[in-house]
């Protein structure tokens, strides 16, 4: 076939449901870089994309951001001596505690009370896991603190609105934020803090809430720029987090 | 390093916040960022596309956990061959809907138990050197209304083989088959649509 009979058809091959005879035609052309039907391919592998949007919009659940972004999230820290040791004595008293369910549960059938016991034995598991991770971001928190390289920012002043606090920057270890007088964020919003560099866009550094006292605890432990940073600053965004920022900072503390 | 006064800090944040509003638009540099496996890239991806490539799947598989699985697939794909993509000359929404289109007809195929492509024709289709030198497949709100009010115009046969070959993945023949209708019939159905839609949507982009 002449590429003119086969440019009715490079639609269909770009997306794959032109007939045998067709297929193997076109794919003769492409193999010894015909002028006229590689460029007419591509055309057409972009046509057919943008006929995706014909699709009615359909919103997709919030947690698919999670589990998307989950597939890169770096593997968790391997925990340092002393966090290994309180590792192995939790995970001994979460053992304990079901070896003492399950003896009492071998005395007593009562499918109420069992039920009872799975829902605190999952609790306490809950509770080891919360205290897992906050040892862990304690870890890093003070070895960026006790860095003598860190440089230290301080944000809010008593003549200023709150909140108030100090901001840890460090080139290998990342970014600690502590702050005072945040209110807890309103439902469906989070703070997300950001790099923000002396020219371009803000870099995001990861999403916190405030505790009910009012005070942020926020560890990015990775790699940063520092001589190109001009500030670190905290927006107050919808839950999950966004690309670029889309209110005005509420925290600003600068180099 | 001295801190920066207030009217300073002021601007840098000022002009960052501005940089900020044209990478959302265009986002210039996100290429580069996914070639770099910047895990943020991947959110700015996500952020940009994810509800045209869940809304493209949904489409084709009308399944919500299904369709879930298959656009975490489809970015873990784009995520591990980013680095193929030219970020100069590559049209990174063309390729990402296409990996996202070829999940969900494979599904949809082996749901059905239907003849599959091989597995070299499917990713011979989804190499990012096939999305070089083309225009970007610009995705908006607007883009999106156009496509459709496009669509809208083909008559009813025309439509229905579109979207037959685009949202089910058929053939001619098996389109005949489907719809009961003489091959040639199909043929002159979905050459006219065709030509319809290079000429409203070509250079659209």
């Amino acid at each position: 076939m002449s590429c003119d009979e086969l440019k009715e058809y490079y639609e269909l091959y770009a997306i794959g449901v032109l007939e045998l005879e067709e297929r193997r035609e076109i794919e003769e052309h492409l193999a010894r870089d015909c002028a006229l039907c590689q460029p007419g391919v591509r055309r057409a592998r972009q046509l057919m994309a943008s006929v995706a949007l014909a699709a009615p919009e359909a919103e997709p659940p919030r947690r698919l951001r999670r589990r998307v972004l989950a597939l890169v999230e770096p593997a968790a820290e391997k925990p340092s001596g002393v966090n290994w040791l309180t590792h192995a004595w939790a995970t001994l008293a979460i053992l304990m505690f079901v070896a003492v369910v399950w003896f009492i549960s071998a005395g007593r059938s009562q499918d109420a009370q069992m039920a009872g016991l799975e829902r605190r034995l999952t609790q306490v598991q809950n509770a080891h896991d919360d205290l897992a991770a906050r040892n862990r971001l304690l870890g890093q928190a003070l070895a960026l603190v006790n860095l003598p390289d860190a440089a230290q920012l301080v944000f809010g002043s008593p003549d200023q609105q709150p909140p108030r606090g100090r901001v840890w920057v460090h080139a290998e270890r990342g970014v600690l934020l502590l702050a005072s007088r945040l209110p807890l964020a309103p439902t469906g919003k989070i703070y997300q803090m950001w790099i923000v560099p002396k020219k371009g866009a803000p870099i995001p550094a990861g999403l916190f809430n405030s505790d009910e006292r009012g005070e942020a605890f926020h560890v990015w432990p990775r790699t940063v720029d520092v001589p190109a940073a001009a500030a670190v600053a905290v927006t107050l965004e919808p839950e999950g987090g966004v690309a670029a920022p889309t209110t005005t900072p509420l925290i600003a503390a600068s180099f | 390093m001295l801190p920066l006064a207030a009217t300073e800090l002021a601007m840098i944040l000022s002009m960052a916040w501005s940089a900020a509003r044209a990478d959302a638009s265009g986002d210039p540099g996100l290429v580069e960022a996914l070639r770099r496996r910047d895990p943020q890239a991947l959110a700015r991806l996500y952020d940009r596309f994810g509800g045209v490539v869940y809304s493209l799947i949904y489409r084709i598989v009308h399944d919500a956990g299904i369709a879930e699985d298959l656009v975490q697939e489809t970015f873990l794909k784009v995520w591990n061959q980013a680095q193929l993509l030219d970020p100069a000359r590559g049209s990174v929404a063309g390729w990402l809907l296409t990996v996202a289109r070829n999940r969900a007809i494979d599904w949809l195929r082996s749901a059905a138990a239907r003849p599959d492509r091989t597995a070299w024709e499917s990713y011979d289709a989804e190499r990012p050197a096939n999305f070089v030198d083309v225009e970007e497949v610009y995705i908006s709100a607007d883009q999106a209304r156009r496509v459709r009010q496009v669509m809208e115009k083909l008559n009813a046969n025309q439509r229905l083989v579109i979207e037959l070959a685009y949202f089910e993945g058929l053939t001619q023949a098996e389109m005949a088959e489907k719809i009961g209708q003489p091959l040639g019939t199909v043929k002159t159905w979905v050459r006219t649509a065709l030509q319809h839609l290079r000429k409203e949507l070509a250079g659209a982009s």
